[in-house]
């Protein structure tokens, strides 16, 4: 029930009272059953996001005057200072644990501090000993000390930091078996995820964990495999954008507004991204099939994430959901790509299925858009439709005759389906 | 209340932990400091547009190979054991590149960039120096100017660890020169 309407209606009761509409008790049973009006929803979610602003530049801050490196300072000193920040910041959280436990804003400014502190404790120690630590042992050492408060504290915004820091630490080491650690780094944060999407997947701090969580997904991903998969690329990465999209539609595609899904956007945009760039000939035609070509990292991925996109269609059927099917068989479609390509290695026939397959793209999500009398989403389709035609009436690599002859037919088969569809509406108004 | 006892006892039982990091990590390199064997380095010239990273010298050393011993060969990327010795002139430079740390002679722990022949080229774990703010542009130049002729490094090394102690350049620290310099 909407605040405003029930701070109206409060207003309204004296007077409904004293005009005998309603008996004073009527009136005190309608102030019981609404309860009092509280601090609104907003209030509090501009309040923690300035609490958390508010507490990120401070500690940004005592950084930065940290990197200043004062020379006046000797290193007892600076031990003292690094040491002090942080028992400061740890009394802070362990103040907030005792006795403001409920208060999320409390815990969330507390963890924020308390994580900062903990990375400029150990850049001082560093800066004074002119250490050359890299970076990655650095992070990892940073991020490890900070994981236990994601659960101490249950704050949201140090597991998003946690997570954007163990992205950056798996850009920077270089050896492959220490990037599989990312994994393991990955693992620890889920629980906590899990805990905050069991209680409401829709609300804030679950929707941008979820947003943090799968763009970071992406980067580590790219870091850890990025050197071993080559010709198999295309394949696998459309896949995972496809597994993506299916768990966003099978568990969590219910709410409203679509911001609010991440799984789903981010699949979604994947798809439509990856399928785009498989549309253009140098793609295929720089692709080389042959056995033994592929690593067996190559292969395990492939099939994992086949057999999970299996799984996932699966069972998206068997809730009766198959509009979502067009987008979510994209690897179905690229793996007949890859097909094709084997046996016609020119690449020409696997552009010309991937660029079918993005004209049906656009024009189901064109469709759709229609449907839902959605305008938004009738853009997006158009958009596409839009990219993929330029992509085409400028690609060098088919000759202007041959183009030329697509677009007039494409476009005059518009034209038709136009000329059918007013007249199907025409005889529907007869 | 149990339950929220329990979790105040992890959380003083991080928060020591949390602590311990970066006390240990001072007093490792602070015990190097007091009682490490001090060794001067050569330092060479730099790429003038990556002797600077953000409020860093990035130190580069003439002594930057050595005969490696074993029969083991070495590969890129691995940890090695460089010995070191003083020669006549009272600078440090490396005897012998080994896979394993011996047990007497003094020695730092180096990564293995690439191997020539029976020559090892490492990099040593020491290369940045951080300077204050306000000195940093002044002590840039100072150093691009003076690294290759006169520039020192007086690093401590202990146990395989090394922490530069000074910067010198002539017989000045860094710091005195600069004081002159900038007068």
């Amino acid at each position: 029930m909407n605040k405003k309407a029930i701070g109206w209606l409060y207003q309204e009761l004296p007077e409904l009272v004293n005009k005998g509409i309603l008996s004073s008790e009527t009136a005190e049973k309608i102030k019981m059953h609404y309860g009092p009006i509280e601090e609104t929803q907003g209030t509090r979610t501009f309040l923690m996001v300035f609490g958390i602003i508010g507490v990120l530049l401070v500690g940004l801050g005592i950084i930065l005057l940290i990197a200043h490196n004062w020379d006046q300072l000797s290193r007892v000193s600076r031990l003292t200072i690094s040491v002090g920040l942080l028992i400061a910041a740890q009394l802070t959280s362990g103040l907030v644990l005792y006795f403001k436990k409920e208060s999320r804003i409390w815990r969330e400014s507390a963890g924020i501090l308390h994580l900062l502190t903990i990375g400029a404790a150990i850049a001082l120690v560093g800066q004074t000993y002119h250490l050359t630590e890299d970076t990655d042992t650095f992070l990892l050492t940073w991020m490890l000390l900070s994981l236990p408060l994601i659960y101490l504290l249950r704050s949201t915004s140090v597991a998003a930091m946690y997570l954007v820091g163990i992205t950056f630490w798996s850009a920077s080491v270089h050896i492959y078996l220490e990037k599989q650690l990312i994994w393991v780094l990955l693992l620890v944060v889920l629980p906590y995820h899990w805990q905050i999407i069991k209680v409401d997947r829709y609300s804030n701090p679950a929707v941008i964990l979820s947003w943090v969580l799968n763009v970071c997904f992406y980067f580590c991903f790219g870091a850890a495999f990025s050197s071993y998969i080559n010709d198999s690329g295309l394949f696998i990465y459309s896949t995972l954008f496809a597994v993506n999209y299916l768990i966003g539609v099978l568990w969590f595609g219910s709410a409203r507004e679509s911001w609010v899904m991440p799984f789903k956007l981010i699949g979604l945009a994947g798809v439509l991204g990856s399928t785009f760039m498989f549309t253009f000939y140098n793609i295929w035609s720089q692709l080389r099939l042959g056995t033994n070509i592929f690593s067996s990292t190559e292969i395990g991925l492939a099939s994992l994430l086949s057999l999970l996109v299996i799984s996932g269609n699966f069972l998206m059927v068997k809730q009766s959901n198959r509009q979502n099917l067009l987008f979510s068989l994209a690897p179905l479609i690229v793996g007949v790509g890859y097909l094709l390509h084997s046996f016609d290695s020119s690449g020409i026939s696997a552009t010309i299925l991937m660029n079918i397959y993005m004209l049906f793209l656009s024009l189901g999500v064109i469709r759709t858009g229609v449907g839902n009398n959605s305008i938004g989403v009738v853009n997006i389709g158009m958009l596409m439709l839009a990219a993929l035609i330029s992509a085409r009436f400028l690609d060098m690599n088919f000759s202007f005759v041959i183009r030329g002859l697509v677009f007039i037919t494409l476009g005059l088969a518009f034209l038709v389906a136009n000329w059918l569809m007013v007249r199907r509406k025409a005889g529907e108004q007869k | 209340m149990k339950n929220n006892k329990l979790l105040l006892s992890i959380f003083a039982a991080v928060a020591i932990i949390q602590l311990a990091v970066p006390l240990y990590m001072a007093w490792h390199w602070e015990n190097i400091l007091q009682t490490g064997q001090r060794f001067y380095w050569q330092t060479a010239p730099v790429d003038p547009y990556d002797a600077f990273k953000g409020r860093y010298i990035d130190l580069q050393f003439k002594e930057n190979t050595g005969q490696f011993s074993d029969i083991e060969p070495l590969v890129y990327g691995q940890t090695a054991f460089a010995l070191i010795e003083e020669n006549a002139a009272g600078k440090a430079y490396i005897t012998a590149i080994t896979g394993k740390p011996p047990e007497e002679h003094p020695y730092i722990k180096v990564k293995i960039n690439y191997i020539e022949g029976s020559t090892a080229h490492i990099q040593l774990p020491f290369k940045r120096y951080y300077l204050p703010e306000n000195i940093a542009a002044a002590a840039e130049s100072a150093y691009r100017q003076n690294a290759s002729q006169s520039g020192l490094a007086a690093v401590r090394i202990k146990d395989g660890y090394g922490v530069i102690e000074e910067l010198y350049i002539g017989d000045k620290t860094l710091t005195e020169y600069l004081r002159d310099y900038i007068q």
